[in-house]
């Protein structure tokens, strides 16, 4: 394992805001930590690049326990969100520093920062101080800086959200491509979940200082170890109903019963659950559908697609992904096959 | 070294380097000094015999030195007029340069040069004005018809006031500037709302500009009277204390016995009632700022 | 509308025209003594008095400079002054970089005391000084007129101010780029901080240029005056020269004059950055 993270603990006095978390990341793969804010996402890469101290634990890099170095040590560079770029520098010192005070010779920074500037395609950007570039053109002389130290760990610290919706889509891209292109190992902070989906080859979801789930996007996805991963990741998020147990299946909320044919046996009478079902999977045209049909409170047109927001019956709205355009009506009936169905128990762990 | 660094925080090693020359000059020529004059002045000492123990000695002769009860007094007069005063027209003009009146920048250096002048050069200056035979000031005041010109530094009743005027004349762009900055800081929005509440020029200054504005003359009202309380260099040139000890004032009365009268605990004994004066001044500030001065959050 | 308009042209003419009359009262006096230093002897005791001389002489300049010890006390004052702010800057921006940016234990307690500095007069550590610069055989000597300035409470005040203001990822980017604190503070902080350190540099400038109590005391020879103690000591020997007396004036405000004329943007930014930080 390239980076590993054996029960790392962080506290302030005596307050701990990370709880022993325990992960392994492998080299060249591209780890994205992501989770609500004050998850400890953005302090648990802080301490892999060794600007804060861990209180608790063992943090490895390329098989180096890193615990008592210094940042530079480490062989980690960091894309700050702010960027972080030094306002007195220009481009081409701004990316040169970091090589001139660990001894680099000049032709080799030269080089370096040739080679950085074309695969970013900075390089008429080079003699301009940071206060004379665009949003995205900072953030690639961040990353350029980044690369110029051929790190073994790259860290990204949210950075594209101090951009606009068009260019962050643009630039998550070609940080996509910049990995492909470098295979370094790459670990990226973030509060979005479409950029965890899009960019990660493991996902970290962080809560309250503890892991919730590792894995890559679509095992998340699709088997989420409960509640909060499954409501966490994909957009609109999971519709979750609340039943109650009854024979081999589940009564909702509203009245209607649905099979559970499967997990019955892991339940007991009268055990009330959360059903879990994604927006996308309530449209289904299987003969073994199994179907609800509530009113209409709203409808969202999207054009390619459309969101139907049904009537709760008491708890949190329904909402239904239809791709087929059809008339408007006064009800909506959602269809699901048992397979997509998710359980989870009142305290939020997933039934298997 | 990782145990003390764990007692002492990750940088200590650092903040001792960068400490370093801070905390030597620090510790040699402030803190040992202000231990040490509360030391001296329990002695007296003349310098040229070792200073001998005297007790609350020099305390008790201050307090029936008719000459301290004056400078006492003086000081106290001298501090109640130039305050107000320089305070009260720093505050007049940069209300009246705030409103975007042009020349601003003029304005400002022209209120300031006598704040950035030397007191020695601007007292000998003000003498010469003030001269009473020979000045611009009394030539002026008999051209428009007063007859018995004062006699300003030569006088017992005048000598005081031109000593004020002086003052007043050096301070009040320091004034002026602080609170020219303090209502810069002022958020418009404030005043877009009161004219949307339809409030006039005169109760948008009383509800808003002056509430915004008391943290600055909170801190222009701490540092007037602390500056004040240390006048020294115009008594110094302007009237060497006299007529009669009619402009002593404390810390000229400190240097008359530390420097003229070799008397280095009795003028210890002074300095530290004007330390004790000046901190008594800025707790009961700290303490009643809550009253009036309102920060924007 | 329209009368509310011209009424608040009206006012803003009258009190054009009052802060006239302040900046007259405020800059009178130096075109006075100017006027004052150029006359002859004999037309200063003339009634009424004349404000431009009709036969001006330099012959009180000349004397300031040929036969009394003037240019002497502007290097003695250049010299000082000048080792003053320098050493100000380096010594209050190295505790300022401490301040902000290092962690260790006693850190805002330190602060508090080098702030609570701020308000002991300085005629109160005047004595003991004295008494330990004379033992130390400092008395008209550069070091002694130099060292007990060499720090300011004040200035680490401000300059730990304007640091604040710098973006912690930037410290943190520099370690990352490999640089130890003393590294960060010569290449990233102090040139960041440079508007700052000039307003610090033309504060301590200004404000040790006329400092009067301390050299005067520590200096006893006319070699070793600074220029506000060799004015001061002109006064005593020729009280009643005025026209010698202004042009020493002159010469001793006209440097800081022209330092603030040049500088007064970032001089009263200093100020006022000193005021806003008391919050």
């Amino acid at each position: 394992m390239f980076v590993t993270l054996k029960d790392v603990r962080k506290s302030y006095g005596n307050l701990e805001v990370l709880h022993g978390v325990n992960l392994e990341i492998e080299q060249g793969e591209f780890c994205v930590f992501v989770g609500p804010s004050g998850c400890g996402k953005s302090t648990l890469m802080r301490m892999i690049a060794g600007l804060e101290e861990i209180s608790g634990g063992e943090i490895a890099i390329d098989s180096q326990v890193v615990n008592e170095m210094e940042p530079a040590e480490r062989g980690v560079a960091m894309v700050f969100q702010t960027y972080a770029l030094y306002p007195h520098m220009d481009v081409r010192k701004n990316m040169a520093f970091g090589l001139r005070m660990t001894g680099h010779s000049r032709a080799e920074i030269d080089q370096r920062i040739a080679q950085a500037a074309s695969i970013l395609q900075i390089e008429e950007l080079l003699d301009r101080k940071p206060a004379n570039l665009s949003g995205g053109q900072r953030q690639r002389v961040a990353i350029g800086r980044a690369i110029v130290r051929d790190p073994k760990v790259f860290l990204f610290d949210e950075p594209l959200s101090n951009l606009d919706a068009e260019l962050r889509v643009t630039m998550r891209a070609e940080i996509s491509q910049l990995h492909k292109r470098l295979s370094n190992t790459m670990i990226y902070v973030t509060h979005d979940q479409t950029e965890a989906m899009t960019l990660a080859d493991k996902i970290v979801v962080l809560r309250d200082g503890h892991i919730e789930q590792t894995g890559a996007p679509l095992e998340l996805y699709d088997d989420p170890d409960n509640m909060f991963v499954a409501g966490f990741l994909g957009s609109p998020r999971m519709n979750f109903i609340p039943a109650v147990v009854t024979g081999s299946g589940a009564r909702l909320i509203c009245g209607t019963d649905i099979d559970l044919p499967e997990l019955s046996t892991k339940l007991t009478q009268g055990q009330k659950v959360f059903v879990g079902i994604r927006p996308e999977d309530m449209d289904e045209e299987s003969p073994q559908a199994q179907t609800l049909t509530r009113s209409v409170i709203m409808l969202e047109e999207l054009g390619g697609t459309r969101f139907v927001h049904a009537d709760g019956a008491g708890a949190e709205p329904l909402l239904v992904e239809q791709r087929k355009r059809s008339a408007e009506a006064p009800t909506v009936t959602a269809r699901f096959t048992t397979d997509r169905m998710r359980v989870f128990l009142e305290n939020g762990a997933r039934v298997r | 070294m990782k145990k003390i660094r764990r007692i002492f925080g990750k940088d200590i090693g650092a903040a001792l380097f960068f400490l370093m020359p801070a905390l030597i000059l620090f510790t040699v020529f402030t803190a040992i000094p202000v231990v040490a004059a509360f030391f001296i002045s329990f002695t007296h000492w003349d310098l040229f015999r070792p200073p001998t123990w005297v007790g609350l000695d020099n305390y008790t002769r201050l307090l029936h030195d008719p000459i301290f009860g004056k400078v006492m007094k003086n000081t106290a007069i001298f501090v109640l007029a130039t305050v107000p005063l320089q305070m009260g027209l720093g505050l007049l003009a940069a209300l009246a340069l705030n409103r975007g009146i042009r020349g601003q920048t003029f304005f400002r250096v022209a209120y300031f040069l006598p704040a950035v002048t030397s007191t020695i050069a601007a007292a000998l200056v003000w003498s010469w004005l003030f001269n009473s035979n020979y000045g611009l000031i009394n030539a002026g005041l008999s051209m428009i018809g007063v007859d018995n010109v004062p006699k300003w530094l030569a006088s017992t009743k005048w000598a005081m006031p031109a000593v004020i005027i002086v003052s007043v004349w050096q301070n009040v762009g320091y004034a002026m500037v602080l609170f020219l900055a303090g209502l810069q800081n002022i958020r418009a929005d404030l005043y877009d709302a009161a004219a949307l509440d339809n409030a006039s020029g005169w109760s948008r200054l009383w509800h808003i500009t002056l509430p915004m504005l008391s943290p600055t003359t909170f801190f222009v009202l701490v540092i007037s009277i602390i500056g004040s309380f240390q006048v020294f260099e115009l008594v110094f040139i302007m009237t060497e204390a006299g007529p009669a000890n009619a402009t002593n004032t404390l810390v000229y009365y400190i240097y008359q016995n530390g420097f003229q009268f070799y008397q280095m605990g009795y003028a210890s004994a002074a300095a530290m009632i004007l330390f004790a004066i000046v901190l008594l001044i800025t707790m009961v500030q700290y303490t009643t700022q809550n009253r009036w001065v309102h920060y924007d959050t | 509308m329209i009368r509310r308009k011209t009424k608040k042209s009206i006012v803003d003419w009258v009190l054009f025209v009052l802060l006239l009359v302040g900046a007259l009262a405020t800059c009178g006096p130096f075109a006075w003594t100017l006027a004052t230093s150029f006359k002859p002897d004999a037309e200063v005791f003339t009634y009424p008095p004349q404000l431009i001389s009709s036969n001006p002489q330099p012959g009180n300049y000349v004397d300031l400079f040929l036969t009394l010890p003037m240019a002497r006390a502007i290097f003695n004052s250049l010299v000082v002054v000048t080792s003053i702010t320098i050493l100000q800057v380096i010594v209050c921006s190295m505790a300022a970089y401490a301040f902000s940016f290092l962690r260790f234990r006693g850190r805002e307690a330190l602060f508090v005391v080098f702030l609570m500095a701020l308000m002991v007069p300085p005629q109160v550590t005047l004595i003991p000084n004295f008494i330990m610069v004379r033992n130390f055989g400092w008395i008209d000597t550069y070091r002694g007129l130099i060292l007990p300035f060499a720090f300011s409470s004040f200035g680490v005040f401000l300059l730990r101010q304007y640091f604040l203001t710098i973006a912690s990822e930037l410290i943190e980017a520099a370690k990352l780029d490999g640089c130890k604190h003393w590294k960060i503070y010569l290449f990233v902080v102090l040139p960041l901080a440079r508007p700052a350190l000039g307003a610090l540099a033309i504060f301590a400038f200004v404000s040790q240029w006329n400092n009067f109590l301390w050299p005067l005391i520590t200096t006893t020879s006319p070699e070793m005056q600074t220029v506000v103690v060799a004015l001061s000591s002109l006064r005593g020997q020729f009280s009643t020269d005025w026209p010698l007396l202004m042009a020493g004036s002159i010469v001793a405000v006209g440097p800081v004059l022209i330092v603030f004329i040049l500088g007064n943007r970032s001089f009263i930014s200093g100020l006022t950055a000193g005021s806003f930080g008391g919050r």
